[in-house]
């Protein structure tokens, strides 16, 4: 750090951030977002069942369709050709959607056409849910062996995905691509929950995990016992409005839960030593949470339209991202690629020679691949981009 | 419908027995075959359905208390004619007057809040005759009658039923022509028959139903039983617009084919010439016109329906209707502006459809025609008329007349009029202008058709003298309008080269030509069909306006890059992230040492959650209005109680950061006019007067030319309160003195020094409602407070030096004469008010003044509130001090402006409040015309009538008791300005004096 420009002054604090790019397209709340292929494509799912994939270094959109006929719970990606969508309509679709399809399909936005039909991907899975709740699906791959971050070998993997399941509270894990209903989770004894409202699984300590956020507030860590029943090993109340979204950190091992108070919470994983955790940041309503990939800071996305960024240390609050005039109700960070961190710190020589040899689109591809995104998506239709540290 | 009947049911079972002994004995007595006793209830009222044969059976059974089903038969075969041809509800007589009255007596409170629609509407259907709706109305004034501790809630029940049931009757715009249609297939005798309609008309076409309606849902407790359709009924303007639209339905049924027969007419003609008389006019043409007119554009043979129309009514409706119609007309085509200068194409295509109109009028027969052609001789009434329509007049009386009379009757008349010495010297400047336009329009109609006439008329002594007169007069508009036309209807007749030209400047600018070319207007009557779209296109621009209200959310904030004015302040160049990016992270000791990571900095805004209860939180911050739309929006919400306060707390400084900002403020002006001329607070803002105030005062002084004008215009028209005006007045004098660079005087709002009021003050809200008045125009009593003091303080300094004069030598210092420092004087330099003020503030407000006095005279909130006089007349007493000596054609508007006042003297005598605003008027004048010779030169005569004037009524105020210190505050007050007007006079008629002999004869 001694080599740095001495003009620049060191202040406390950054400027207020800004947003790099806000993506215009959706006409209804955006209500997920969600980066893949290597940040080079960016998924968005609105309220009518829209689901945009966006080109990333030339933020423009590369196919659109209709996924679902209602509001649209959540997305994901498995592997770099599988699109997961998840639909109030009762539906969770797998779609299979190739880099070289990208071409066939419509690239209209909901904004200027909301009414025509456009060409759906390939739908290779189509599970039927209880969606008569607010719980977006989880996964995480079927084997413990390779983690859910390399997803770069993780084409022919098998998933897990965790659903809602019939009855308020449950939880079903299915497995994919054979459709093999793997588990089902019960709701907690003596406590009503009321609805599931957020889930998460993991595989920690040689077992599956399952992490519940529920209406009532509660948060809930389910791991399967020696005769394969499920079984709470963690229970607590932190919240007084129901959970509205989690996520988990796995160094330390701990879950962040957030609601629709003003509270985030963070609670242990078994085995960990990390004490359970409340801050009250007097803004209600945390719509969203995320973790970015290097688990160093997380984020929020809130009804007062700012997406606030926290340090995962300390939990204080590191930026506040103001663009949104309306609630904000989706976030995704980008991955982050190891191997950018040690582009950065080499020599200048090098550096220099991998860049003269990039053509125009490579260097702006490469460039959105190592920036450090984190997409805010919100009620007002729009996604607005932001580069945080 | 089964419900119903079970209620029924229920409501009567103790009549059961009655019920089913009736039942026999009806059976026994009429027909043949007899039931058995022990049938069921059900049989027998089938029979007694059966069984209402006769009118009188009819009325048995209503008085009998039936049941539903009975009713629901008698209603139908009361009014489907059953009994015909012996017999019909709707012709007068006896026993359907008890028929009627049993109804409305009994069946209407039993059963009409639980009557299916079709049931009521049977109900409304015997009712729908003069008979019917007179009962109605005596019923209620009956109901009425009682006071409402004895009646009770049945009173008010009682009232709701008849209210909704003379709703039904009147529903529609077909119920005259039903009404009619009723009568005359009930009645044959011709006879009878007119006199039973007559008695309909006088009925309807008069207030009496509305005003028993009226008074009836006042004295209704809960309003939630009215029907939705009544509200038609209740108020006066809706329905005179409901009988237009009826009058229209029943003059377009009948048959004007057979062109021998037009009586046919004559119901919807009476009914047209009572209503005249009702009040709403201009509500009932527009509503009677636009059904036809829509007729006239698919049928034009539909025309004769109006003509016939206006062909039978009495000679005084004619003169009504044409009037009303002219008046109606003007505020319709748009241009309503005093100076109407392009002649745009549009406007021609109006003045031809509007012709139109009016030519079929004028050829029904003379009467009308005479009328219109009056409407155009008579100053006032012509100066009331816009100027299309006065084009269209000339248009349609040029083509409906084969022989020149009327057009060269028209053009002496007016003539004559146009060169009257007093018209010429007392005449508003408003009318003179109309008389020219008029006068020169018919000068070239008349040339085109008959240049000798024409010739004749300009050789005329009356022509001759009257342009001398002109030149003679020493006011400069009316001696303007007086070369106009000279030379105008000289460049008619004349040959090259005799023709009249003055050859001065003035006679050179856009606005003489326009004139000059009045007389080569020819326009053509256009076709009646595109009357239609002559009345639907006003509405227009009112459309738009709404939908432009609603802005998009100002979204654009952050695309605007280059304008660094808004959004949150750009981060500086450096936007690398200074330090490692990943670190090791420490399990455990969270509280430790800060990880590395900068945070960002706060954005502008980041509020704090309102509540801690995140149920409660509320989301919806309103934010300030950054534009002018954004302000209008939120001006015009009545429901969120934020949004309104925040808009009208910035009005009036975005207004003003706005005005030489972009095109914005300009563009909305008159809309925002508008909105704030009708601003009321919905929410008991707290000063919301004084905002208001202040945003009107930005809105006209973000461009005086245009908005001082708009803002006199709408201080007269409209619906507007005494309130709403007196604020109107306020602002216009305020812009004027900020104009004229007093700014800074009424800017902290001077504290009048309140005098402690002796006893308990009302609650502050009542307190406000009570003197809501005296809030509205505090600002502009305490300017003219300031400018009282400045004007007497002199005086009163001089008075006292006078006074001691005896111990001159004794003196210090003696205050030096006036007129010694008048001569070392330097001339006034003239501000920015002295420039616009006449165009802008004077001559709109003194000329709508006149306008509104001759149109409504005493009827005028001017002439019958006092207050809303003095501030008028204040407002322009202060404009005139604030524009100053160097006032750009002093003179005249002093003239104009002392005529004024001196047309108050009567007022003033009645009203201590106008007296003493038109004392502190005439001493404003006196004092802005600093040249004294000039005073005497140019007004000797009304120099002199105020001197008598004031000098009775310094006499008059106070003089029967001493004027002690603490006595009377309001008549020192006059008698003070009095004293001072008359010091005034005294002096420069002493000045004059030592002028012309050289000594002062005082």
């Amino acid at each position: 750090m001694a080599t740095e420009a001495p003009h620049l002054i060191q202040s406390s604090a950054l400027p207020p951030a800004q947003p790099a790019y806000v993506l215009r397209g959706h006409t209804a709340q955006i209500h997920s977002v969600h980066f893949l292929r290597n940040n080079l494509r960016l998924l968005s799912g609105d309220a009518e069942g829209w689901v945009a994939l966006w080109d990333v270094p030339i933020r423009r959109p590369v196919a659109v369709w209709k996924a679902h006929q209602d509001v649209n719970l959540g997305v994901g990606s498995w592997g770099d050709d599988k699109i997961i969508t998840h639909g109030r309509d009762s539906k969770l679709h797998v779609w299979q959607l190739r880099p070289e399809d990208e071409k066939d399909f419509s690239t209209v936005l909901p904004v200027n056409d909301s009414t025509t039909e456009r060409k759906q991907p390939w739908l290779l899975h189509s599970l039927t849910l209880n969606t008569l709740n607010f719980c977006s699906f989880a996964m995480c791959p079927a084997h413990p062996s390779k983690t859910a971050m390399g997803s770069g070998e993780a084409q022919e993997e098998s998933i897990l995905v965790a659903t809602p399941g019939v009855q308020d509270g449950f939880i079903n894990i299915t497995s994919l691509p054979g459709e093999v209903r793997v588990a089902t989770i019960p709701t907690l004894k003596d406590v009503n929950t009321g609805m599931l409202m957020a889930v998460s699984i993991l595989h920690q300590a040689g077992g599956l995990t399952a992490i519940a956020g529920y209406e009532s507030g509660h948060a809930a860590v389910w791991q399967q016992n020696a005769t394969s029943h499920w079984q709470t090993v963690y229970v607590n109340k932190a919240h007084s409005q129901p959970v509205l979204s989690l996520d988990i950190c796995t160094q330390p091992s701990c879950f962040f839960t957030s609601s629709a108070d003003a509270v985030i919470a963070r609670h242990p994983l078994p085995g960990s030593k990390v004490e359970t955790k409340y801050v009250q940041t007097k803004h209600a309503g945390q719509q969203a949470l995320a973790f970015r990939s290097d688990q160093k800071i997380f984020a929020t996305a809130g009804w007062d339209g700012r997406a606030r960024v926290y340090s995962t240390q300390s939990m204080k609050q590191l930026a506040v991202l103001k663009w949104h005039k309306e609630g904000c109700y989706a976030l995704a960070f980008a991955e982050i690629k190891e191997d950018h961190q040690q582009t950065n710190g080499s020599d200048e020589e090098g550096d220099a020679m991998v860049k003269r040899d990039l053509t125009v689109s490579q260097q702006r591809m490469e460039k959105a691949k190592t920036t450090h995104w984190l997409a805010a998506g919100s009620k007002d239709g729009k996604i607005s981009l932001w580069d945080i540290y | 419908m089964a419900d119903f009947l079970t209620a029924v049911k229920s409501l009567r079972s103790q009549n059961r027995a009655d019920e089913d002994l009736k039942a026999e004995r009806s059976t026994d007595s009429n027909t043949g075959p007899s039931n058995k006793a022990s049938e069921s209830e059900k049989q027998a009222r089938v029979e007694t359905k059966r069984l209402a044969s006769s009118p009188q059976d009819a009325l048995d059974i209503l008085r009998s208390q039936p049941d539903l089903d009975e009713l629901r038969s008698v209603l139908k075969s009361l009014h489907s004619n059953t009994f015909c041809p012996t017999f019909s509800i709707h012709s007068p007589g006896p026993l359907q007057a008890q028929i009627i009255n049993t109804i409305l007596a009994q069946t209407v409170p039993d059963f009409w809040s639980v009557l299916a629609k079709q049931a009521a509407n049977s109900v409304a259907e015997v009712l729908r005759n003069v008979a019917g709706l007179n009962a109605i109305v005596a019923r209620l004034r009956m109901v009425l009658s009682k006071t409402s501790v004895e009646g009770g809630q049945d009173r008010s029940l009682a009232l709701t039923d008849l209210i909704n049931i003379a709703g039904h009757v009147l529903h529609g715009d077909e119920t005259l022509l039903r009404v009619h249609r009723n009568l005359s297939g009930a009645v044959l005798n011709q006879t009878k028959r007119d006199m039973a309609w007559k008695e309909g008309v006088s009925l309807m076409g008069s207030g009496k139903v509305l005003a028993t309606l009226a008074e009836a849902e006042d004295a209704v407790n809960e309003k939630g039983g009215l029907d939705v359709t009544v509200r038609e009924f209740t108020s006066g303007a809706d329905y005179a617009a409901w009988l237009g639209r009826n009058i229209a339905t029943l003059a377009s049924s009948a048959d004007v084919g057979k062109v021998g027969d037009a009586h046919d007419t004559v119901p919807a003609s009476q009914v047209l010439a009572k209503a005249l008389n009702f009040g709403y006019p201009h509500r009932l043409l527009a509503a009677l016109l636009e059904p036809l007119a829509m007729q006239i554009r698919t049928q034009p043979g539909q025309k004769a329906v109006l003509t016939s129309m206006l062909c039978h009514l009495p000679s005084h409706s004619k003169r009504l209707f044409v009037e009303h119609l002219l008046r109606w007309l003007s505020t319709i085509d748009g241009s309503e502006d005093a100076t109407p200068l392009p002649g745009s194409a549009e406007q021609a295509k109006v003045v031809a459809t509007t012709a139109s109109l009016l030519s079929s009028i004028a050829a029904v027969d003379s009467a009308l025609k005479q009328n219109i052609a009056s409407s155009l001789t008579d100053p006032a009434r012509s100066g009331l008329q816009s100027f299309a329509v006065r084009r269209a007049c000339i248009a349609a009386l040029s083509a409906v007349s084969g022989d020149l009379d009327v057009l060269q009757l028209v053009t002496e008349r007016v003539m004559s009029a146009f060169n009257d010495f007093l018209f010429i010297a007392h005449g508003p400047i408003i009318q003179q202008e109309a008389m020219a336009q008029t006068l020169l329009l018919t000068a070239g109609y008349l040339h085109r058709k008959a240049p000798m006439a024409l010739l004749m008329t300009a050789r005329s002594s009356s022509h001759m003298q009257g342009v001398s007169n002109r030149l003679d007069t020493s006011n400069a508009r009316g001696r303007w309008l007086g070369m106009v036309v000279g030379t105008a209807i000289s460049s008619l007749v004349d040959k090259e080269g005799m023709k009249m030209s003055f050859g001065t400047e003035d006679m050179e600018t856009e606005e003489a030509k326009w004139y000059m070319n009045l007389a080569r207007v020819e326009d053509q009557v256009g076709r009646l069909a595109d009357l239609q779209s002559l009345l639907t296109t006003p509405k227009q621009p009112s459309k738009r306006r709404q939908r432009a209200g609603r802005g998009q959310a100002p979204e654009k904030m952050l695309e605007i890059n280059g304008k660094p004015t808004f959004g949150p302040p750009r981060p500086p160049a450096q936007t690398e992230v200074i330090g490692e990016k990943v670190t090791e992270l420490l399990d455990g000791d969270e509280d430790g040492d800060e990880d590395d990571l900068k945070p960002y900095a706060q954005p502008d805004s980041d509020p704090e959650d309102s509540d801690e209860d995140a149920t409660l939180v509320n989301r919806k911050k309103t934010r300030p209005p950054v534009y002018i739309r954004d302000l209008m929006a939120m001006l015009r919400d009545e429901q969120d109680h934020d949004r309104f306060q925040l808009g009208i707390k910035h009005a009036a400084s975005l207004i003003r950061r706005k005005t030489e900002f972009g095109s914005e403020v300009k563009d909305h002006a008159n809309e925002l006019g508008i909105i704030l001329c009708n601003l009321r607070d919905p929410f008991e803002t707290d000063e919301f007067d004084s905002l208001k105030l202040q945003a009107m005062i930005a809105v006209i002084l973000s461009d005086v030319k245009a908005m001082a004008p708009w803002f006199c215009k709408q201080a007269f028209s409209g619906d507007y309160s005494v309130s709403q005006r007196c604020i109107m007045l306020s602002a216009l004098g305020l812009s004027g003195r900020e104009l004229a660079g007093f700014k800074n005087e009424d800017e902290p709002n001077p504290s009048q020094g309140v005098p402690d009021f002796p006893s308990k003050r009302l609650p502050p809200r009542l307190h406000g409602i009570y003197n809501q008045p005296a809030t509205t125009t505090k600002r502009l009593e305490a300017a003219s407070n300031d400018v009282e003091q400045a004007l007497i303080k002199p005086l009163a300094l001089h008075a006292a030096d006078q006074s001691t004069a005896h111990l001159n030598a004794v003196k210090v210092r003696t205050f030096s004469s006036r007129m010694d420092v008048e001569r070392t004087k330097r001339k006034p330099t003239a501000n920015a008010l002295a420039k616009v003020f006449g165009e802008s503030y004077f001559f709109p407000l003194v000329n709508r003044y006149q306008q509104e006095i001759a149109a409504y005279g005493s009827a005028s909130v001017y002439s019958s509130m006092p207050f809303v006089l003095v501030t008028f007349v204040k407002t322009v007493a202060l404009l005139h001090h604030a524009s100053g000596p160097a006032t750009l054609s002093l003179s005249e508007l002093s003239g104009e402006f002392w005529d004024l006042l001196l047309s108050l003297r009567v007022q003033a005598t009645q009203d201590i409040s106008v007296l003493h605003a038109v004392l502190f008027s005439l001493l404003t004048v006196l004092e802005m015309n600093t040249d004294k010779r000039q005073v005497v030169n140019d007004h000797p005569k009304r120099l002199m009538e105020t001197q008598q004037w004031v000098d009775m009524v310094f006499g008059w105020v106070g003089g029967n008791e001493m004027v002690s210190e603490g006595g009377n505050d309001e008549e020192t007050k006059v008698r003070t300005l009095a004293a001072g007007v008359l010091v005034k006079c005294r002096e420069i008629i002493g000045a004059y004096q030592k002028e012309l002999v050289g000594f002062s004869m005082d």
